[in-house]
Parts: structure tokens; C-alpha cells; sequence
């Protein structure tokens, strides 16, 4: 009957491994080695020998935290520059109350992000900061590991190879955390590929065409957008009914528009010299108008503008007034007829510039970001001549 | 300039010092090097590597009394380095056909000869850290504590080190044709 034993090895063995060890017992040092030995004092003390990957994995670790760096305030100051809303949408309902969208118009695509945080207020920005924040902090110990290794390589010969084929808890350890870290820039990047795409401040459904100064409108033709053209007079001032709507499901704010990107950036810019928002009294409602005979109910845009919230499928009305720059050598633009029609198929004769985006700032869950608003057709000044410069 | 020679005398007296403890303790050294190793000649390499080591180091050092655990230690980190390096990189042995006479030698000896055949062909099979505990263990014939010590683990580790190695040496052998009722029980 085998006999069972609570130790791994019996007595004999065990005197045979000692036998054994001694055996390779190779005796007292050599005099080669001594005289080696001998030497090693003479050594100066010599920089430690970096090896390449001693070299790269501090930078590399040192530069992902530069990248995650950019990436947290990019996330903070999210500048979006929503694309094209695409297809038709406004109706031209000139000089005359605002009206919804015809139905089955859809004013703006649905992203489909693939994330959705299902979350309000501060905790969507600890939840799109927290894995920037975990990564900050895990490649700030990689890279004091890094360095660390770095600086005993000369002993050490650092290789992935052997990273990976350690056994010890600190090489399980960094492997979680590794693990960790991995998880952490995917979600990251899901939250700010989905929050980056999550523009929902749209054009609304209506728009004002400028009233008296309306002269026709123009549907698009090759492709282009449709245009609505009024009038231009140097020194004056044009008031276009515009609005906002928000067809996400998340309470935002309209805190500023961009006049500066507005001048600078649009064609008719250069001929305006400054832009004037304005809100109905109160609380901003669908409905304002731009023009008092426009609005029989009273419900004018009166009120400088302020940033206002806009809830959830919601919409408002603003007064977009253009203050024109005096050019003096630009002739008004023609003026019609007190009677005349406002002409379905205008087409210009003169010069005209256009304008289609409005850059608006918002704030969505404590994080301001800016979005061009395209209208659902370009708007242009129209000039007395062909041939202007202001 | 007075501080220079200061700090130039301080370094001659510490190189003294350093060679006086090294020559003292290398026959120490090297012979746990080669036994860990089983190669004279690596065993000369990995006992300078550690001299060099224990030079740079030699400032940290406080107790000098203490130099031979601590070097030691260095010897037995650089001997762990080499064998790793060693498992990633292995040589392939050409098969032996000379058994060494095993076959026309008394019982006992043909016994012992396969024991240590085997025994060759499984320590290497351990890991790097299970080679030295058994080394300390059977070698130098050191406690658990007195392994802890000088390995700067814990005894609880040492002990399942030790348990562990020879676990492995045992199957190890017993893959090689060894059976311990040959020399336990026979």
C-alpha cells in the first residue's frame, strides 16, 4: 500500500537534492574573478544605460498624459460646429405670424449616438470627466514607474517581453490597471464621440422675412438652398423673424450669440455692422413676433436679449435686427412697390450678399459649447449695383 | 578644493572598504551562484554583475556588518534575473548517449545516478524564485525565517515557495522515470 505522505518529498530525497546541490558547488572563487572583483572600484560611477525602451516608455507614458490632457478640456470646452441641417424644412411665411413646420419635415437629423448618458446636471460632466480624470491619474503611474525603471536600467534590461511574463502581484496589478485604463479611454471616447454629437440646438420653424424691407424669395435650384432676399440700405436696419427650437430630450440654455464669427465669417457680414437679438417680454415663448402688426395678440420681441432656457422640445421666437453699415458707396437696394406682391420667384438683378448661419452659444448639462444654427434658407442683402464693396 | 579631497578620500576609503568585504565574502557568493546557476563560468558573471551592483549601492549600505545578507541578496537577485533570462532564452541540450556506466554500476549507485539525472532535468524546470528557495534551503541549510531574512519576504512566502518547489521537483522527476520508492523505500 502506498504510504501517504504530508510532504512533498521523503528524507532520502531531500539528502539527495542536498547531495546534489552540492555538486554544483563549483568551490572557491577563481583568481580571475577576484582580480575582476578587484577591479570594480575603479569603476566610475557611470549613467545609467538607457535602453530604447527605457527611453520611449517615460515619453510615451509622459505624452499620453498630454493627449488625455487635451482630450479632458476639449470635453470641458467642447466647441461643436453642427453640420448642415439638411433638406427642406422652414416655411417662408413673410410679414405674418409665425407658423409650425409642415408636417412630416424633419428640421433636424437624429445623431443616434451611440452612448446616451441618461443622466442631469453635474454628474453627465463627472461622468464624461471621470475616466479622463482615471486616466490622467493611471498614466501619471505609469510614467513615475517608467521613469523609475528608466533609471535602473542600467542593471535591469527592461523589454515588454519580460513586463508580460512576470509572475508578481505588481505585474497582475498593472495588468489590471492596464485593463482599467483600456476600459476607461473606450468609455471616454464613447461619452465624447456621443456628448460631441449631441448638438440638439436647431433652427426652428418659422421666419420672418424682413417685413417692408422683404423683396422675394427664391426656392433652391441645383442644389443650392433656398434664399430670401431683402433690402439693403446703408445706415439702416433690417428686423428678420428667426427661431430656435430644441428638439433634443435635454433641458438647454441659449447663453450668447457670436457676433463676431457671425461678421467674420458670413458674406453679408461685411456689410453689417452690429446684430441685435431680441426677446418677447418674460419668459421666452413660441409666438413673438418681430413686427407689432405682425402679432395682434402684442406678443412683441421687445426685450433685450438674455440667455433663456429651452426645455425639451421646446421652441422660441427671437427678433434678429441687422444694423447695416453706412457704406457710401453703396446704393440701396431697389424698394418695393407699397402694393406689389412678395415675389415667390425674386431673383436679383444687383449685387446681393447672403448670410445662413447663425452661431449661437449654448449650455447643456454645465457645459457650454457653440453650434452654428443653419436656417432653412440663406438670407441676402440685396444692393442697388451690381458691383459693391464696403 | 578641500572639499574635493574630502570627498575623494571619503571614496578611496569606502572603495578599501568595499574590497575588503567583497574579497571576504566572494567564495560565499560565487559558490551560492553557481549552485543556484550550476554554471561556474555564469556564476563568475552574475557574482561580478553583483559586485558592480553592490559597489554603486555600497553608500546605501549603514550596518557593514550586515554586508554578506546583503550581498547575498544581490547575488541571488542577479542569479534571478539570469535564470529568467535563461527560460526565455533556452538552450536546447543534445541528447546524452553516454548514460555515464549507470547501467554496469551497483543498484544503489545507478539509483543515485538517476536521482540526480533527474533532478538535474527538473530543477531547471523550476521557477527562478523556487530554484533559489531550494538552493538557501538544502544548500546553504537555512530556516524558513533565516530565508525570509535574507530574501526580504515574508516567511509565510517562503514557505509556499519552498512547498510549491518541491512539488514541482517531485513531479518533475517522476516525469523523468524517477520513483521515490527507489531510493526512500528501496
Amino acid at each position: 500500500m502506498r504510504r501517504k505522505r504530508e510532504t512533498p518529498m521523503g528524507d532520502r530525497t531531500e539528502r539527495d537534492i542536498r547531495s546534489w546541490l552540492r555538486t554544483r558547488d563549483a568551490g572557491p572563487a577563481p583568481d580571475r574573478l577576484r582580480l575582476r572583483i578587484a577591479l570594480v572600484t575603479d569603476e566610475r560611477e557611470r549613467a545609467p544605460r538607457l535602453g530604447l525602451w527605457a527611453i520611449l516608455r517615460p515619453a510615451i507614458a509622459l505624452g499620453g498624459v498630454a493627449a488625455a490632457a487635451v482630450l479632458l478640456l476639449a470635453a470641458i470646452a467642447l466647441r461643436s460646429k453642427a453640420g448642415p441641417v439638411g433638406g427642406p424644412g422652414g416655411s417662408l411665411l413673410p410679414s405674418i405670424l409665425p407658423k409650425p413646420i409642415p408636417s412630416g419635415l424633419t428640421p433636424w437629423p437624429r445623431t443616434g449616438a451611440v452612448l446616451a448618458v441618461p443622466v442631469d446636471g453635474p454628474l453627465l460632466v463627472a461622468l464624461v470627466c471621470a475616466p479622463f480624470l482615471a486616466a490622467l491619474l493611471l498614466l501619471g503611474f505609469m510614467a513615475r514607474t517608467s521613469s523609475a525603471d528608466a533609471r535602473r536600467s542600467g542593471v535591469h534590461e527592461m523589454s515588454w517581453r519580460a513586463l508580460r511574463q512576470m509572475r508578481t502581484p505588481r505585474a497582475w496589478l498593472l495588468r489590471v490597471l492596464g485593463t482599467v485604463l483600456a476600459a476607461a479611454l473606450i468609455v471616454a471616447g464613447f461619452n465624447m464621440f456621443a456628448f460631441g454629437q449631441n448638438v440638439p440646438l436647431r433652427y426652428g420653424s418659422v421666419f420672418e422675412a424682413g417685413g417692408a424691407a422683404a423683396l422675394g424669395y427664391r426656392s433652391a435650384t441645383g442644389g443650392g438652398a433656398d434664399e430670401s432676399y431683402v433690402r439693403f440700405v446703408p445706415g439702416g436696419q433690417v428686423e428678420l423673424g428667426i427661431a430656435l427650437a430644441n428638439p433634443g430630450d435635454q433641458a438647454l440654455t441659449v447663453t450668447s450669440f457670436d457676433t463676431q464669427r457671425f461678421l467674420t465669417e458670413q458674406p453679408a457680414g461685411a456689410f453689417i455692422s452690429s446684430v441685435e437679438l431680441r426677446l418677447p417680454p418674460g419668459t421666452p415663448t413660441f409666438g413673438c413676433s418681430a413686427y407689432s402688426a405682425d402679432s395682434p395678440s402684442g406678443d412683441i420681441c421687445t426685450e433685450a436679449f438674455h440667455p433663456f432656457e429651452l426645455p425639451p422640445g421646446g421652441e422660441t421666437s427671437l427678433a434678429l435686427i441687422l444694423h447695416f453699415k453706412n457704406c457710401a458707396l453703396v446704393a440701396p437696394g431697389p424698394t418695393p412697390a407699397p402694393s406689389a406682391e412678395y415675389q415667390a420667384d425674386y431673383l436679383p438683378t444687383t449685387g446681393y450678399a447672403t448670410f445662413i448661419d447663425l452661431p449661437f452659444r449654448f449650455s447643456m448639462q454645465g457645459i457650454e459649447r457653440e453650434t452654428d444654427v443653419r436656417m432653412h434658407q440663406a438670407v441676402g442683402l440685396v444692393f442697388g449695383s451690381s458691383s459693391v464693396t464696403c | 578644493m578641500a572639499a574635493d579631497i574630502a570627498v575623494e578620500q571619503g571614496r578611496v576609503d569606502a572603495a578599501l572598504e568595499f574590497s575588503r568585504l567583497a574579497d571576504r565574502y566572494l567564495d560565499t557568493a560565487y559558490r551560492l551562484a553557481s549552485v543556484v546557476l550550476g554554471d561556474p563560468t555564469e556564476a563568475e558573471d552574475a557574482a561580478h554583475d553583483a559586485a558592480v551592483l553592490a559597489w554603486r549601492r555600497f553608500g546605501t549600505l549603514r550596518d557593514p556588518d550586515r554586508f554578506e545578507q546583503w550581498f547575498c541578496r544581490i547575488v541571488l537577485n542577479v542569479c534571478r534575473d539570469r535564470l529568467r533570462h535563461r527560460r526565455r532564452h533556452p538552450v536546447v541540450e543534445l541528447p546524452d548517449d553516454d548514460d555515464g556506466g549507470a547501467g554496469l554500476r551497483a543498484p544503489d549507485e545507478a539509483d543515485r545516478l538517476l536521482a540526480r539525472d533527474a533532478l538535474d532535468r527538473a530543477f531547471i524546470r523550476l521557477e527562478p524564485d523556487h530554484q533559489i528557495v531550494v538552493a538557501l534551503r538544502y544548500y546553504r541549510d537555512l530556516t524558513v525565517d533565516e530565508m525570509a531574512r535574507r530574501l526580504e519576504i515574508p516567511a509565510g512566502t517562503v514557505k509556499s515557495r519552498l512547498h510549491h518547489a518541491l512539488r514541482r521537483l517531485r513531479t518533475e522527476m517522476e516525469r523523468q522515470g524517477w520513483r521515490e520508492e527507489t531510493s526512500d523505500e528501496a
